[in-house]
């Protein structure tokens, strides 16, 4: 269905662009946002429009920012010799949360698939290289322990070898506060399988 | 384990149905195309999520509806009530709840309710291709360890991953090499898991099969058998890894200009044999009737030992195969504590009674154009 109004009709095929946005999804939130006062709809639309005027990528690590360097990087209490390396924006957040990690990060920017046309090339692969100066002590693989994420830490471990870094990757196990009786299985069998000596 | 209760709304042809079932034996007596197997398709959803008839969500919709519902009341060995429901809409999509909580891997279900059926499609797991034998050790194997599934669906993933660079570097793209080190890595990790896995279920099955062939077959002396070949020798269990290393190495070269993974578990095929003659290319009509109803008592073995869980047994059609008297002896073998749903044709309902095979104490429906009737018990 088509509406009379050209305005609407753009609106709603713009929506739609969204991931996980289908047509019907999109008319919903076009009724939504009519029905809603015009102030309200105004700072919307200022908010969309700022996340391209104001937000860029660090120039260091590619974590989103609105400074450049941004606050992570430019904070000279931060243990300079560790680089946790991530795959998106969203996993610096987490782990900045837990407010455990004092070093710095690298966002890539993804993870490795050829199914979906991402290869090293498109990540920030060669970024994380020109940042190993001497005083990079440590590298921690922080990838997404799924297929994707694997892949990615195996080619880092490829490229980074040869520079005589101390290499790490995070464990994956039961998470902290779940009971052993509760964990999954499969969480339950890789954890057995990567278990430390003590 | 057993189904205590279902409701079936707008799925295929049943309309709307609710059923209590007994814990033991469950009879479907109906014609052809009258519904039947549409309600084993149903059950087996509830256990596997997917259909055994290999059907997409959308056409098992009732004509003219637009959404089926499947409502399954398990009652678990500790006499704890398990609701299953599944929901599929042509615009919402599926929603599976366990218990009244989303269940958003499918494959976290697999195995909580273990099923085995026997079908008319079983055939080709001894006449078929290598994939139907695969998918056979699959579904037996993942209901036996969440593990294996897990496993064999990153396996999948990594294939079609290191295909697509293979891909690439067969159209000339030369700096996808550098990167297919990294998902061959991966596809010897957990391809050897999945041959590994593989590997113990064939022996545990050869434990199991030989005795029951023996008591189908009229005591035929011949010995029925499963061979485990994958693509790679394996001397040891141990060295997997090693061994699918060097087949790759050896592939490697032929990959490229193909384009494709030529070694590993998502080829690999499991031969039958009937003595020395491997069944599938000698057998008898009579020798691949036997060696499959073998194995699927076989599965249904594994998985109670295993699990510790009875499974439930879904049999289709299970007289037109077999002559009355040795299908009540196969029900015998079978059945073992699980609770069993039987389909039979009204032709069989009147030889079934006259041999007294079936008597009250079991629960008896009648089937016509999706409607079931419960045969009113001693009136
Ligand atoms: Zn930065």
């Amino acid at each position: 269905m088509r509406y009379s109004s050209e305005t609407v009709e753009r609106a709603v095929h713009e929506l739609s662009k969204l991931p996980g946005i289908g047509r019907k999804s999109a008319q919903r939130l076009v009724f939504f946002l009519l029905k809603r006062p015009a102030e309200d709809v105004k700072i919307l639309a200022q908010a969309l429009l700022d996340l391209h005027e104001k937000v860029k990528y660090c120039s260091i690590c590619y974590n989103i920012t609105e400074q450049d360097p941004c606050h992570i990087c430019s904070d000279v209490h931060r243990d300079q010799s560790l680089i946790c390396v991530v795959e998106e924006a969203n996993d610096v957040v987490a782990l900045e949360k837990t407010g455990e990690f004092k070093g710095l990060y690298h966002v890539l920017g993804g993870a490795m698939s050829p199914l979906d046309g991402i290869g090293p090339d498109n990540l920030k692969m060669r970024e994380l290289l020109t940042r190993l100066t001497g005083q990079v002590h440590e590298i921690i693989l922080a990838t997404n322990p799924n297929t994707e994420g694997e892949a990615t830490a195996l080619y880092l471990v490829k490229l980074l070898r040869p520079l005589e870094l101390k290499l790490t990757r995070i464990a994956r196990g039961i998470p902290i506060g779940a009971d052993i009786e509760y964990a999954d299985e499969i969480t339950l069998s890789r954890a057995i399988e990567g278990r430390v000596t003590l | 384990m057993h189904l205590s209760s279902l409701c079936i709304d707008s799925f295929r042809n049943i309309e709307k149905q609710h059923f209590q079932f007994n814990s033991e034996k469950n009879y479907f007596f109906g014609d052809n195309a009258q519904g039947k197997t549409n309600l084993l398709e149903a059950i087996y959803l509830l256990c596997l999520c997917k259909s055994f008839r290999s059907a997409v969500d959308q056409e098992m919709i009732q004509m003219g509806k637009e959404e089926y519902k499947l409502n399954g009341r398990f009652m678990d060995a500790q006499n704890i009530e398990h609701e299953v429901l599944f929901h599929y809409g042509q615009r919402e999509g599926k929603h599976i709840s366990l218990d009244g909580k989303p269940i958003y891997q499918y494959s976290s279900l697999v195995g909580q309710f273990p099923v085995v059926i026997l079908s008319v499609a079983d055939y080709d797991i001894t006449h078929g291709p290598p994939q139907q034998r695969r998918r056979f050790i699959n579904i037996l194997s993942s209901q036996c360890s969440p593990r294996y599934l897990s496993d064999l669906k990153e396996y999948e993933r990594i294939v079609k991953q290191r295909n697509k660079v293979l891909g690439s570097i067969q159209s000339g793209k030369r700096y996808a090499e550098s990167e297919l080190e990294v998902w061959d890595e991966q596809l010897l990790q957990k391809g050897a898991a999945v041959i590994m896995f593989r590997h113990q279920i064939v022996v545990e099955l050869n434990q199991l099969i030989q005795n029951y062939y023996r008591i189908i077959a009229w005591g035929s002396p011949d010995i029925f058998s499963v061979t485990y070949q994958p693509r790679i020798d394996i001397l040891h269990p141990g060295d997997v890894v090693d061994q699918f290393r060097m087949a790759l190495q050896r592939s490697h070269k032929l990959e490229k200009m193909r384009g494709m993974t030529l070694v590993g578990p998502h080829r690999d095929d499991f031969v039958f044999k009937i003595g020395e003659r491997p069944l599938r290319n000698y057998g008898s009509r009579g020798e691949h009737k036997s060696a499959l109803i073998s194995l699927k008592a076989a599965e249904a073995t594994l998985l109670r030992q295993r699990l510790q869980v009875s499974p439930l047994l879904l049999l289709d059609d299970l007289y037109a195969e077999l002559d009355r008297i040795r299908g009540e002896k196969v029900m015998d073998i079978f059945s073992d504590g699980s609770q069993c749903f039987i389909t039979a044709t009204s032709f069989d309902y009147a030889a079934l009674q006259t041999t007294q095979a079936i008597n009250d104490q079991k629960t008896q429906f009648f089937v016509k154009q999706g409607i079931f009737t419960l045969k009113n018990n001693g009136s």
